[in-house]
């Protein structure tokens, strides 16, 4: 993850959602057609992406995109 | 952009390539190629993502082919990760799912309650998800073995109480599965005498949970164990801590294809005839050049590989699979090996169709699937050769071509891990299902031996008898109405419960149909479904009549009729309605009641209601006058 498009990019590509760059910092409660089960298939796909694991705990605490980026990069 | 040559893609891409370029509906059969070819579960997974707004009204007007399934799911925990999964198997195999999924912590409740959402919901499948928390949540800190016990002995009477209120509230199947015993739990305890006690009473309980399922009809009760075995793991500590998602995607994953299969035997999509390859797929090397001592099918370790291949095969065959051979071969090579060959386990009897010749694979395929009267989708084609697969692949795509691996260890898995052949329960003419095949094949031969139908047909000796169904048929029915697709004039499918509640109802009345003839006993071959009104009793609907595909055309359709409204005359009914609606399978029955003096009367989409009254004149009975019909159903006077 070098980037926060590549974190967009993968977000479009696993949840089939049409998320921009300027949605970064919009509440995910905001985010139009956003469950809490979005969260736990992108957790899966960016351990499967990246290889690596992470932490779900905090994951679970992120209000938005820019949140979640600072978490995996 | 879009006009790029997908072919380069992989097939994933290719799918969200068709997705953003709004082409989902006009090529969902391409759609349907690339998912067989996604093979992990992350693929998988987004796939079904992808495919969950698929435009369902669309699909469905434009493809007859797609059937929909609507299935509830509840359990004790986060199961909602299991729906791309569900969406994606199902899609694969042509069935467009809807779901409803209840809220976390409400299936006792959604089962117990009549009224409940779930019920309300209709599904054709309810899938009730558990693991381990269902027992530890009671259970005090800490707790000894007899706490467990105790739990356990309540839980198992719970959940016989929730299933048998299901089998009354709902018309579709419950399934459920038995309860992994994680290794945290059995690791709290640090002797082994106490960790095999544990083991051992969870076991019990499972067993007793497996149990219900022959005692509950329409409960199916899943074995976890396969399943786990083929997934990464039970459970992840931080998705089960930190959001209640007790089980993996991966073990989600392989729950979804098991009851894809499942659904596949709901909709009458199981398959019926295996048709396979010779050389490299069921022996080891080239029986036109070897030679019958040249072939390897045991004494050597990938001979053996092919003989476990052929015992499996066998054991199919055994449960009612019919066996084709479709090989380029000379016949009377492939012949003396199956008479004389010292090893091999499948011998001539075992296949109802030998096709050894140098035609296209293609065409022995269709001349299999029009002797046998099945639809090219009731087969799967095995063969090592992926030239020849292509080819089936290419020229007949209903045809269910397995991607066997060029080693032949792996073939019994590549054979098995589909379910195909899977079917909810087995039945007596299922055993006996390769003589009755072998004894038709027997009658074409008898039959070429005649200039007209007419003369064959009295030659034949058929009997037919008509009769009040017994709670021994019932499963017969149940699958009649289940795999019948050509001679099927509504296509309503029943479950073994529905049928047994429509046997206790005085307005229903079923018709079951037996044939035999001078070649032998052809049992259940077909049914009727009628009902009268509680307040008319001059008016009869007939609600669905099925013949199996077997018995076609030996007028059996026309006497069963007949003394059907005979019987239906001499009860003062004057009336008698019948349905019919058009699949994409039953076309050819579609004038079946005209023919028979039935009138349309209504239209509507894709069904038709036909009228015939039954007034003065006279009615043909027994126009059949090749058949011996004993028929002993009760009458039409309910009270």
């Amino acid at each position: 993850m070098n980037s926060i498009t590549d974190l967009i990019d993968l977000m479009q590509e696993v949840l089939e959602l049409p998320i921009t760059e300027q949605d970064i910092n919009i509440h995910f409660d905001c985010l139009d057609g956003w469950d809490s089960l979005h969260i736990l298939r992108l957790i899966t796909s960016i351990e499967a992406e990246t290889g690596q694991k992470i932490a779900v705990a905090s994951i679970l605490q992120a209000r938005n995109i820019q949140e979640i980026y600072q978490l995996v990069s | 952009m879009i006009t790029a040559d997908l072919t380069q893609e992989s097939p994933l891409k290719q799918i969200r390539q068709l997705k953003r370029s709004d082409r989902m509906v006009s090529e969902f059969p391409k759609i349907r190629h690339l998912l067989h070819q996604l093979t992990t579960q992350e693929d998988r997974a987004r796939a079904g993502q992808m495919l969950k707004t698929i435009d369902r009204d669309k699909i469905i007007a434009q493809y007859p082919e797609v059937k929909t399934l609507k299935i509830a799911l509840t359990g004790n925990f986060v199961s909602q990760s299991i729906a791309p999964f569900l969406v994606y198997f199902h899609l694969r195999d042509n069935i467009l799912i809807d779901t409803y999924f209840s809220d976390y912590g409400q299936y006792t409740y959604e089962l117990i309650n009549p009224s409940s959402e779930l019920y309300n919901y209709q599904s054709d499948l309810t899938i009730c998800l558990l693991e381990e928390h269902i027992i530890f949540d009671e259970l005090p800190t800490p707790w000894r073995i007899k706490d467990v016990q105790q739990v356990l002995d309540a839980k198992i009477e719970h959940l016989e109480n929730l299933a048998t209120r299901h089998n009354l509230s709902s018309r579709g199947l419950l399934i459920c599965n038995t309860i992994p015993l994680s290794a945290n739990r059995i690791n709290q305890l640090i002797d082994y005498k106490s960790k095999a006690s544990l083991s051992s009473i969870w076991k019990e309980f499972n067993a007793r949970l497996l149990k219900l399922s022959t005692q509950i009809k329409s409960l199916i009760v899943l074995d976890i164990e396969p399943l786990l075995a083929n997934a990464t793991g039970l459970s992840d500590d931080r998705l089960s801590q930190y959001t209640k998602m007790y089980l993996t995607e991966s073990l989600l994953c392989e729950y979804a294809a098991e009851i894809s299969k499942i659904s596949r035997a709901v909709q009458g999509q199981s398959k019926k005839c295996l048709v396979l390859d010779l050389d490299n797929t069921l022996w080891k090397g080239i029986l036109g050049d070897d030679g019958l001592e040249g072939i390897e099918v045991a004494d050597s370790s990938i001979g053996e590989a092919f003989n476990s291949f052929q015992r499996t095969i066998k054991q199919l065959a055994d449960q009612g699979i019919l066996l084709a051979i479709n090989s380029k071969n000379d016949l009377e090579n492939v012949q003396n090996v199956l008479q004389n060959h010292p090893k091999m386990e499948l011998r001539e009897e075992d296949f109802v169709k030998i096709c050894a010749n140098w035609s296209p694979k293609s065409e022995n395929m269709q001349y299999i699937a029009k002797s046998l009267n099945l639809n090219l989708d009731s087969f799967v084609f095995v063969d090592d050769s992926p030239f020849e697969r292509e080819l089936v692949r290419s020229q007949l795509p209903k045809v269910t071509v397995l991607d066997v691996e060029e080693d032949p260890s792996t073939f019994i898995t590549s054979l098995l891990s589909g379910g195909w052949f899977n079917i909810l329960e087995i039945t007596q003419e299922d055993y006996s299902r390769t003589v009755k095949y072998a004894n038709e094949v027997q009658r074409q031969d008898f039959l070429s031996q005649f200039n007209s139908l007419e003369n064959y047909l009295q030659q034949l000796q058929l009997k037919v008898r008509l009769f009040e169904p017994q709670p021994e048929d019932i499963a017969r029915i149940s699958q009649l109405t289940l795999r019948t697709n050509q001679f099927n004039m509504t296509t309503k499918r029943y479950q073994e419960a529905e049928i047994e509640g429509l046997l206790n109802d005085p307005l229903v009345k079923i018709v079951g149909i037996q044939a035999k003839d001078r070649f032998g006993d052809n049992g259940i071959v077909g049914c009727i479904f009628a009902h009268q009104l509680p307040n008319n009793k001059q008016e009869l609907y007939i609600d669905n009549f099925i013949l199996s595909c077997r018995v076609f055309s030996r007028g059996i359709e026309t006497i069963s009729l007949e003394h059907l409204l005979q019987t239906a005359k001499q009860a003062g009914i004057t009336k008698v309605y019948a349905k019919y609606s058009r699949t994409a399978k039953n076309l050819k029955v579609r004038e079946f009641y005209k023919k028979h003096g039935f009138s349309i009367v209504e239209e509507t989409g894709t069904n038709l209601l036909y009228l015939k009254t039954l007034d003065d004149t006279e009615l043909s009975v027994n126009s059949a006058k090749h058949i011996e019909l004993q028929a002993n159903y009760g009458g039409f006077n309910y009270e």
